[in-house]
């Protein structure tokens, strides 16, 4: 009876539980795991890198196979979205960069570096490119002219990298916990360090927000020149990925939870689950709407709207 | 513990799974075609005995609908083919692509007649008016444009929708083109104006698809809020809400005596809703697609639906009749009536079998009521066409699409020529339909036909 009485109860109660948030979109690649995914510039597609270099061009909103890009041969390390509406690039394993066409899928520039390309971030500004290897950033442009920026005088692996939203500055957070800021305009470069490695950081328009596997937010402000934590701000769950979406932060967790925070507002809001850790976290140009990626799972898409 | 945690955490997904679980098994597959890519365009000729695909190998393909053999193939886009429809005269096909490219063929000869890149992006759904006079497209890039289907010269441009136009749909009369959207909305236009006449409401996300019934009296939609859901045109009326797929719903189609619609979705299901009773009559395709299902389509003499997938087949299969629909019914409505070990002659164990017994005969019958009353509001009955006059039984065959040559047009041998001379300004009375064999079957009809003046009433009947 008793038997009865639980089950009867924790099933109601289930029943009555809201549901979880379901993707908006799987991006599936049947045949090899994903390493990295973005928009397009235009946010009609979705470019998945592979483990085997394939890069997929999936229709963003039906979530359709369009498109394979074979340029790369090795594990596609990160790509992104030029400033034009069609061109990619994306850095491989090898230390190949692409500079390519999403159209007819030509390869409009190589370069090579010296290093596994890790992370890729295009400047919201210019005609140009910043390359994360393990230990070294390079600043490359589409005329194939690249200058290093950052060598690997920290000890530590390069985990996260972003551009100020003016471009003017480009951060750089290592394994060792160590964040590196750089002034595009001047030169000059900014240390701070935190106890942890720095997971996944972002940009806002005078904050830098970095995550670092902990159940924390931490903010950091420049009031005068330096760099200064101003702000932690717990969270339910480990957070492992960070991105803006307009006054609002998205953010990925350890244990594949998906979270919008709104700074000055007390809740969290659950947009997705993952089964997975959470790799990154990348906002829609234009529509209400994230892309993650997380280990071992396919890319999804999550609504930002309830 | 651990068994009762897991039998309270099933407890709830058993619920929702029993409420949504088809009344009959999957259907049998006729057809099976591993085309080798996905297929994402559908369609039908007017004769039921060709099919139409398009789909990522850019091409339109037709195929032998009896037989599943390759007709032809018919190239011209350079990107994904979205859509592809038959004109209603059967002389023209129309294609749609990711090129944003509007293709007009010759439906015999595979000729290109006109490619038209009119549209900005891509090409999602064309349809012809019922006259084959006009071609209208959905776009993209927001907009729906109408042309004269021979001339080429554009009629109309519609970009009244705040999103990407996703469907298009001309009215079995013609007066009105329907367009579905991205923004949610369902919207219908006056083809002499163009200008809005009515817009229907109720789904809550992008709505991919939305078709008439044959007779024009309903409007149902599929959308990414999972849902179909039928308005009626004259009310505007949201009539019925289907929980049509756990996933989007792609593709909506309504059967041709608009008795029953059938629904494709993301979650690889092809599903049958029954119109007059409103039950999910039917889980199709069973697993049988294994990618998301992206278009349905009945053949024009309603025996045989087909659906298209990203799995890259082409399937078409049986449909119920009648007495499937009805014990589909008393399955879903039966309580369950379990032997609960009594000794079948004791008077407990006779007392639930009479229970049991005439809930069975209650439900049938309330069944049959359903589809015969709703017969006439769902289906196109009445375009006839007389042909022979036989004088030993007084009467005319009537030629009908959804009857076939079974019905008769009873007029005395003095009559019979003004019949056939003034057939064409018949009026009908309020029909009745009954189910012969396996089939809805007209029963009887008052025809009233212009002789010497006056309106005179004969019957149509079997």
């Amino acid at each position: 009876m008793n038997v009865v009485f639980q089950f009867l109860v924790v099933g109601l109660f289930g029943w009555l539980l809201p549901a979880l948030p379901a993707p908006r979109r799987a991006f599936v690649y049947p045949t090899s795991p994903t390493t990295s995914a973005t928009f397009s510039k235009d946010g009609r597609l979705v470019l998945v890198g592979t483990q085997t270099g394939q890069i997929a061009l999936f229709h963003g909103r039906t979530a359709l196979l369009v498109r394979e890009f074979t340029g790369h041969h090795q594990p596609i390390g990160d790509l992104e979205s030029w400033s034009d509406r069609d061109t990619v690039v994306s850095g491989d394993a090898g230390g190949n960069l692409l500079f390519w066409r999403t159209s007819d899928l030509t390869v409009v520039r190589r370069v090579r570096v010296t290093s596994p390309v890790r992370l890729v971030r295009v400047h919201p500004g210019k005609p140009q490119v910043a390359i994360a290897g393990r230990r070294a950033v390079w600043l490359v442009d589409m005329a194939g002219t690249y200058r290093k920026l950052v060598s690997g005088t920290t000890g530590a692996d390069i985990t996260a990298m972003a551009f100020s939203p003016d471009g003017t500055k480009l951060a750089v957070g290592y394994a060792n916990g160590q964040l590196l800021v750089s002034n595009l305009t001047t030169g000059q470069q900014q240390r701070v360090r935190q106890k942890t490695a720095i997971r996944d950081l972002a940009f806002g328009r005078d904050t830098l927000l970095t995550v670092s596997g902990n159940p924390v937010l931490t903010m950091w402000c420049h009031p005068n020149h330096d760099w200064v934590l101003t702000r932690s701000i717990p969270t339910p769950q480990p957070l492992t990925a960070v991105a803006l979406t307009g006054p609002a932060i998205a953010l990925g967790s350890a244990n594949g939870d998906v979270i919008l925070l709104t700074p000055g507002q007390e809740n969290t809001r659950l947009v997705g689950r993952d089964p997975e850790p959470v790799r990154s976290v990348r906002r829609h140009p234009r529509e209400a709407l994230l892309l993650t990626t997380a280990v071992g799972e396919s890319p999804k898409t999550w609504r930002l709207t309830e | 513990m651990n068994v009762t945690f897991l039998l309270a955490l099933l407890l709830p997904l058993g619920l929702t799974h029993a409420q949504t679980q088809p009344a009959q098994e999957p259907a049998q597959a006729r057809l099976s075609i591993q085309t080798g890519a996905p297929v994402l365009a559908l369609a039908y000729s007017p004769d039921g005995k060709r099919i139409a695909t398009g789909g990522q190998e850019r091409e339109v393909v037709l195929w032998n609908a009896q037989s599943g053999e390759r007709i032809m193939t018919l190239k011209g886009h350079t990107d994904d083919v979205v859509t592809v429809q038959f004109s209603p005269n059967g002389r023209f096909l129309a294609s749609g692509g990711v090129d944003n490219a509007l293709i007009l063929w010759d439906a015999i000869t595979g000729d290109i007649i006109r490619k038209t890149t009119d549209h900005t992006d891509y090409v999602r759904d064309v349809a012809f008016s019922p006259d084959s006079r006009l071609l209208a497209t959905a776009s993209w890039d927001g907009r729906s444009m109408v042309w004269e289907t021979l001339s080429g010269n554009k009629v109309a441009t519609i970009d009244k929708h705040r999103d990407n136009v996703t469907s298009v749909a001309f009215n079995p009369a013609g007066t009105e083109l329907l367009t579905a959207s991205g923004d949610k909305t369902i919207r219908a236009r006056d083809t002499r104006t163009w200008e809005q006449k009515y817009s229907l409401l109720g789904h809550t996300d992008e709505v991919w698809d939305a078709r008439y019934s044959a007779n024009g009296r309903y409007v149902v939609g599929g959308a990414w809020d999972n849902t179909a859901r039928v308005w009626d045109v004259d009310s505007r009326r949201l009539v019925h809400t289907f929980p049509a797929h756990v996933s989007d719903t792609w593709a909506v189609a309504f059967s041709p005596d608009g008795q029953l619609i059938a629904s494709g979705g993301g979650d690889h299901k092809v599903k049958l809703w029954d119109m007059a009773t409103g039950i999910l009559l039917q889980d199709v395709s069973g697993d049988l697609h294994t990618g998301e299902v992206e278009n349905v389509a009945f053949s024009p003499n309603g025996k045989t639906l087909a659906s298209v997938s990203r799995d890259g087949t082409l399937r078409t299969w049986n449909l119920p009749g009648a007495n499937e629909r009805i014990s589909a019914y008393v399955k879903q409505g039966m309580n369950e009536w379990t032997k609960r070990g009594e000794f079948e002659k004791s008077d407990e164990y006779q007392k639930r079998q009479e229970r049991k017994d005439r809930q069975f005969g209650e439900l049938t019958r309330e069944c049959q009521e359903k589809i015969v009353n709703s017969y006439g509001s769902t289906a196109d009955w009445q375009p006839f066409t007389l042909t022979n006059y036989n004088a030993d039984s007084e009467s005319f065959t009537l030629q009908s699409r959804l009857f076939g040559d079974k019905l008769r047009l009873h007029v005395s041998p003095r009559d019979a020529e003004r019949v056939r001379a003034n057939f064409g300004q018949v009026r009908y009375g309020t029909p009745t339909f009954d189910i012969d064999n396996d089939e809805v079957m007209l029963k009887h009809v008052n025809a009233l036909i212009p002789i010497d003046g006056t309106a005179k009433t004969f019957t149509i009947g079997r």
